[in-house]
């Protein structure tokens, strides 16, 4: 949710069709593949993500506990498959929430300049100065620790920098031709933003989604690592590497595994942003 | 030391690679003579600019030279090292670019940029470059030389910036100076003084020029003899003055028709601009390149290659069928059909 | 250029202003009330009622934000309602730590990123550039904590060279308590600047210039070293004062995970405890620090391109 992800999306240089999707196949295969596991949790999982056996506690991995067990005697591997169904979950949520609030405040401060763009802009302005994370927990303390808390956090400080964007865009667009042809041709103003601007604005949000997922997904996990979103007993990447990190010498696996899993979605939603920003799969021209 | 500075021959150089690659220079022939001022005149597109920095083996990433031989002094320029190559570059050649806005290092003041050379390439001290800067400055008609060396480079003006350009080449007595169109982006009065600077150069220290540029006169006024390109190819060499009196290529012809000259003042002879356009990069043209525009087309003409041959004393063109005689707007003596 | 200068500084006092408003907001807009979540359940009305008046949180509004504003510019922050010590105090003690982490990490972070983005952009698609670019790509999506125990693994638990947890001050200290912390924070903005470098360095290569510094015989060390380098460290200066932000979040984590005494654990033990006064000067003095590295930023950029100040003069 910073200009990083601006930057993160101008590609290397431009590459042939064929390895363009490539990229994108590979990265939505890895990402796929997660989400599946993620959500057929509750088929697959070889154990119940809260079932504690003491007398198994801390064993490396196994056949029988695919990522070893934790110091409570828990699968780390059923944890970690339901932890990251509650991550991806709540990553789409925060991110797909503020993005159309984002991209319809900033669409609406571009198309309508005055005194709109006045008050939207100065208050993402202000809203991004903050460092991201900080802003979040400040939320956070209001509201109150916990899922809750992050769910409203992250989406309240996120949509600002869907606003800027999508103002800019909208600035670009509204000189383009066809825009000034909805003028003349007397479309209502809410034609011409849903209908015509739209299009253009969405593509280059949802392209930049794909890395403010990434970024929100390390947000949810490392702020559920602090103790302040998913709460015990539940399980969440965040809180997993968390607990683990008592045992980091002696049971290593508890922290370090699931965070592959985490860096793994991160990797292929990396992935699929690169080969979309390179501009096959939205239909920009590639060259 | 006798023999040509510079000898190009056979010069083939194609842009891509594999399958993809398409010529832009196609069996180029050149050969600057010690003292010599060569001009290579030709439109955009023509590889002219390429020719020239294939000297230097400058050619962009993309390109590659193909086929053909480039000799500086006699050494073989295909087969040197990096580190005689960049000592060719440093101490026997120079090189002027067109664009005098962006060939110098925006971020670093002008004496710096030269002493930087001087140290680095004649190994001189910090103390000696000071000077030496000052004098190279001055050597090249920059006013106030102190206040100037300390500029950045956007201070300068083009006419200024040029000349910087040319002192920097100048730096360890080049045999030869390689301008490709010095002068194209100076308005008329600062091309003459620089035009000027680069003729007092060959005269005061007989270094060879190769003066690149798309604008004949600019070549008429400087240089010795001309080297005419059309579409990768050479189609016409010759003295200059007797190549602008009696042009034998159409396409030289055609050229120096479409310039207004003071004769036409006053007539109703409109500037004949050379019909259609010149070839694309990588379109195969059978036989000569100039055929589709040329007024004097005919069957035979697809099926010639483009060698150069003598066609009078000091002149080749590529054209086996027109012969020019007299002045340059009599009618044509046509070779065998 | 001066008047710039002014200019820029006006408005960040402008901005800062504006943070330090939106602070307070935020405080007071946001649904609950603060007085009772932080005393919790077993509050009676006479403790809810004498904290308020403690805080001053039964004036109106006008009256808060007025003596807020005052007081936070003027550098009285009140006191930690947790700690019960003046919050200037904590700050001062706290951000020794803090703004090492960040510098020691942005050296990483250039050290490593630097020579990584030139030997990408001397061969583009080349081997090196596609194993840059696919390991930069991983180490975006680490995350920070994760990529922090992962080291502290290794090379503290199981290697034994550095401490996992503390902080001494002096410079052995330094050394060895914050190099794990900034090594982790270095590597997690890598990423950008390799990337941002290289693509800067490639349009800097292909540039006219460059070009005539080679047709000139200076060495290739010359012609990448000092001049496609010097005319792409600007963006690349730029980049990191855009993270800082970013940098800032990746601070308050590690301190966490190392269990370092700066403004990062302060915070999160702030915002555990509900302390909204302690929360409220952080957030501010962050939302600043952005400010004041941006303004920074934008003074660096009139030293190093003259261009830019021909410009403004």
């Amino acid at each position: 949710m910073t200009a990083l992800a601006l930057v993160m999306r101008r590609p290397f240089t431009a590459r042939s069709s064929l390895h363009l999707n490539l990229t994108v196949k590979i990265g939505a295969v890895i990402v796929g593949l997660i989400v599946l596991a993620a959500f057929l949790a509750p088929i697959i999982a070889p154990y119940p993500p809260n079932e504690a056996k003491f007398l198994d506690q801390l064993q490396a991995p196994s056949f029988q506990h695919l990522m070893g067990t934790d110091s409570a005697g828990r699968d780390v591997f059923s944890r970690t498959l339901y932890g990251a169904r509650v991550d991806i979950l709540v990553m789409l949520f925060v991110t797909f929430v503020p993005l159309p609030i984002g991209v319809l405040a900033g669409a609406m401060a571009g198309y309508f300049g005055g005194w709109v763009d006045l008050v939207i802009s100065r208050l993402a302005d202000l809203m991004i100065a903050f460092p991201f994370l900080v802003l979040v927990m400040a939320i956070i303390a209001i509201v109150g620790p916990g899922l809750k808390g992050v769910m409203i956090g992250i989406p309240l400080a996120g949509w600002a920098l869907y606003a800027r964007m999508a103002r800019a865009e909208m600035l670009v667009v509204k000189e383009q031709n066809y825009m000034v042809a909805t003028k003349t041709l007397g479309y209502s103003r809410k034609r011409a933003i849903f209908r015509h601007a739209a299009p253009s604005i969405l593509r280059t949000s949802l392209v930049y989604s794909t890395l403010d997922m990434i970024v929100n997904l390390l947000l949810i996990a490392g702020l559920s690592y602090l103790g302040l979103g998913m709460q015990p007993p539940g399980s969440e990447l965040g809180t997993i590497i968390a607990n683990g990190q008592v045992h980091l010498l002696d049971a290593w696996w508890i922290s370090t595994l699931p965070g592959l899993v985490l860096v793994a979605l991160g990797v292929g939603l990396g992935l699929i942003g690169d080969g979309l920003s390179d501009g096959d799969l939205l239909g920009k021209e590639a060259r | 030391m006798s023999g040509p500075v510079l000898n190009i021959e056979g010069l083939r150089i194609e842009i891509g690679s594999g399958e993809d690659a398409k010529a832009a220079v196609r069996d180029v022939s050149i050969e600057v003579g010690q003292g010599e001022m060569v001009g290579l005149v030709g439109e955009s597109g023509s590889g002219k600019s390429l020719t020239c920095r294939s000297a230097i083996r400058l050619v962009p990433a993309a390109g590659r030279v193909a086929a053909g031989s480039i000799r500086f002094n006699g050494h073989d320029v295909m087969a040197m090292d990096r580190e005689e190559l960049r000592r060719m570059r440093a101490l026997d050649v120079g090189m002027v670019f067109q664009d005098p806005f962006s060939s110098l290092d925006p971020v670093f003041r002008v004496d710096r940029q030269i002493r930087e050379t001087l140290k680095s390439n004649l190994g001189m001290g910090t103390p000696a470059a000071k000077k030496e800067t000052i004098r190279l400055l001055d050597s090249v008609g920059i006013p106030d030389p102190e206040r100037w060396a300390r500029a950045y480079p956007h201070e300068l003006s083009g006419g200024m910036r040029q000349r910087v350009m040319i002192a920097l080449a100048t730096i360890g007595e080049p045999k030869l100076l390689i301008a490709d169109e010095p002068t194209t982006a100076l308005d008329v009065t600062t091309q003459a003084q620089i035009l000027d600077l680069l003729r007092r150069l060959r005269d005061e220290r007989g270094v060879a020029v190769l003066l690149v540029s798309h604008d004949f006169g600019v070549i008429a006024e400087t240089c010795d003899r001309v080297v005419v390109m059309y579409g990768g190819h050479v189609v016409e060499t010759g003295p200059v003055g007797e190549t602008y009196e009696k042009p034998q290529h159409p396409y030289t012809r055609a050229l120096l028709a479409s310039v207004p000259t003071i004769e036409s003042a006053g007539t109703h002879r409109r500037r004949e601009a050379i019909p259609g356009r010149p070839p694309e990069l990588g379109e195969k043209l059978p036989g000569c390149v100039f055929a589709p525009r040329c007024s004097f087309e005919r069957e035979a003409c697809h099926s010639i290659d483009m060698t150069l041959e003598q066609v009078s004393a000091k002149q080749r063109s590529a054209c086996p069928f027109v012969r020019a005689d007299g002045a340059r707007n009599d009618t044509v003596i046509g070779g065998a059909p | 250029m001066s008047t710039y200068i002014l200019k820029r500084l006006a408005i960040s006092v402008v901005v800062l202003f504006a943070l330090a408003a939106a602070s307070f907001l935020l405080i007071h807009l946001v649904p609950g009330d603060p007085v009772r979540q932080m005393l919790g359940s077993g509050a009676t009305p006479e403790n809810i009622a004498s904290v308020r008046s403690d805080l001053g949180l039964d004036r109106p509004m006008i009256d808060q934000f007025g003596t807020f504003m005052g007081n936070t510019f003027t550098g009285q922050f009140g006191d930690s309602i947790t700690l019960r010590t003046p919050i200037g105090d904590l700050i001062s003690e706290r951000i020794g730590p803090s703004v090492l982490l960040i510098l020691y990490g942005v050296f990483f972070a250039l050290i490593i990123g630097v020579p990584l983005a030139v030997a990408a952009a001397l061969r583009p698609q080349g081997f090196a550039d596609n194993v840059i670019r696919i390991a930069t790509t991983f180490t975006f999506a680490m995350p920070t904590f994760w990529l922090g125990l992962v080291l502290a693994l290794i090379f503290g638990l199981q290697l034994g060279i550095f401490p996992v947890s503390g902080y001494e001050t002096g410079v052995g200290g330094f050394f060895r308590t914050l190099t794990l912390p900034a090594l982790t924070l270095g590597l997690s903005l890598v990423a950008m600047v390799v990337r941002t470098l290289r693509t800067q360095l490639l349009v800097v290569l292909g540039s006219e210039h460059i070009e005539a510094a080679r047709a000139r015989g200076l060495t290739e060390r010359r012609v990448v070293g000092v001049h496609a380098i010097r005319n792409s460290i600007m963006t690349t200066i730029t980049v990191i004062s855009v993270q800082i932000g970013f940098l800032i979040g990746g601070t308050v984590v590690l301190e966490y995970v190392f269990q370092i005494p700066g403004m990062g654990t302060l915070l999160i033990d702030a915002v555990t405890n509900r302390d909204f006064p302690l929360v409220a000067t952080i957030t501010v003095l962050a939302g600043a620090t952005v400010i004041v590295v941006s303004l920074i930023t934008d003074l660096i950029q009139l030293a190093l391109d003259p261009r830019v100040r021909l410009a403004d003069s």
